[in-house]
């Protein structure tokens, strides 16, 4: 039988195509959430892609970061870090709170700022 | 003046050439009349308008993650105008946006033109490639390339933790860009504003 109206043939190439994509997209992000994810031990903190420290998550700390509208206070945690204060308007980043696993990631898109966790045996520690 | 201003200057001196040059192309002596430039004139009033009210939204899910209202507008624009209005509608309400968010020339800005730029040439090359694609679809894969052009911006300043949000990004522009090519379609359909673009 012909398809009349809205879903003519081209249509429904068309709905199989965003629907293939749609769940390839979904399928990817349930695997990343899924994941197992061991605890990290290091942080590497970056401003506008230039690393700035490379940190080991075994001690308090809270590192102030001049950027381009204020100032960023990174507070150091063993096992955690966090975005403690952030002067972007959405807040974002200090609202993701503390991260811990291997792999997560805080970014501040306003400032630049991205703080990368992995999982490291032996440690460098760099303070630019 | 050092290098980094010197760029920032060059680049805002071609932005604005490239804009300008948009809104000559934009003009089509056959077609235009002073009817379609208050239309257009409007339309960019609007784009403006959603614009800046989702700037004082709060991200949600993701950061910098919007419905992209505006996008409503662009894509209705490129539906009855053509693909050059709605490039220039794009590109200039991308570039006024940024400066009223006083995120010109910053990182936002970069990634909100880039993201229109390459949303808009990617719709309308669809809907030549693919003529009988809906405007679903041509909406989701405008979206999608929305969302590509920002990250590619994102990877330069802020390397590739970014990455991890790629696939949250795409999939949410699966819905963004369902539910404006939803409010598109809802439009096409209104037979009053068809009536109001259809008259002479």
């Amino acid at each position: 039988m012909k398809a009349r109206g809205f879903w003519s043939k081209s249509r429904i190439v068309e709905a199989c195509l965003i629907g293939t994509s749609f769940l390839l997209v979904g399928a990817v992000c349930l695997w990343l959430s899924l994941k197992d994810k061991s605890a990290a031990n290091t942080a590497d903190i970056s401003l506008k892609g230039e690393r700035l420290y490379s940190l080991t998550l075994d001690h308090q700390e809270e590192i102030d970061i001049p950027s381009d509208h204020g100032h960023i206070l990174v507070d150091v945690d063993v096992g955690k870090i966090a975005v403690k204060s952030s002067p972007c308007p959405s807040q974002y980043c200090v609202h993701q709170g503390y991260k811990s696993h291997e792999g997560e990631s805080i970014i501040c898109a306003y400032e630049g700022l991205s703080i990368t966790l992995r999982s490291v045996g032996g440690v460098e520690v760099i303070h630019v | 003046m050092n290098e980094e201003w010197l760029h920032r200057v060059v680049f805002a001196v071609l932005l604005l050439g490239a804009v300008i040059f948009t809104s000559f192309v934009g003009y089509e002596k056959r077609n235009n009349n002073a009817r379609d430039v208050a239309h257009i004139g409007v339309m960019l009033a609007l784009a403006l308008v959603f614009g800046v009210l989702e700037s004082f939204l709060p991200d949600f899910l993701l950061p910098g993650m919007r419905i992209g209202l505006a996008n409503v507008v662009t894509l209705f624009v490129l539906y009855v105008y053509g693909f050059k209005k709605a490039l220039a509608i794009a590109l200039l309400k991308a570039l006024l946006v940024s400066m009223m968010r006083g995120n010109f020339l910053s990182m936002g800005g970069y990634m909100a033109l880039t993201g229109s730029l390459l949303s808009v040439l990617g719709m309308g090359l669809l809907r030549v490639l693919w003529k009988n694609c809906s405007v679903f679809g041509v909406s989701i894969f405008g979206a999608l390339l929305h969302v590509l052009g920002q990250i590619m911006i994102a990877l330069i300043y802020l390397g590739t933790p970014i990455l991890g949000y790629l696939p949250y990004l795409l999939l949410m522009a699966f819905g963004t860009g369902a539910l404006v090519g939803g409010l598109v379609f809802l439009l096409q359909k209104n037979r009053a504003l068809k009536r109001y673009l259809s008259a002479k």
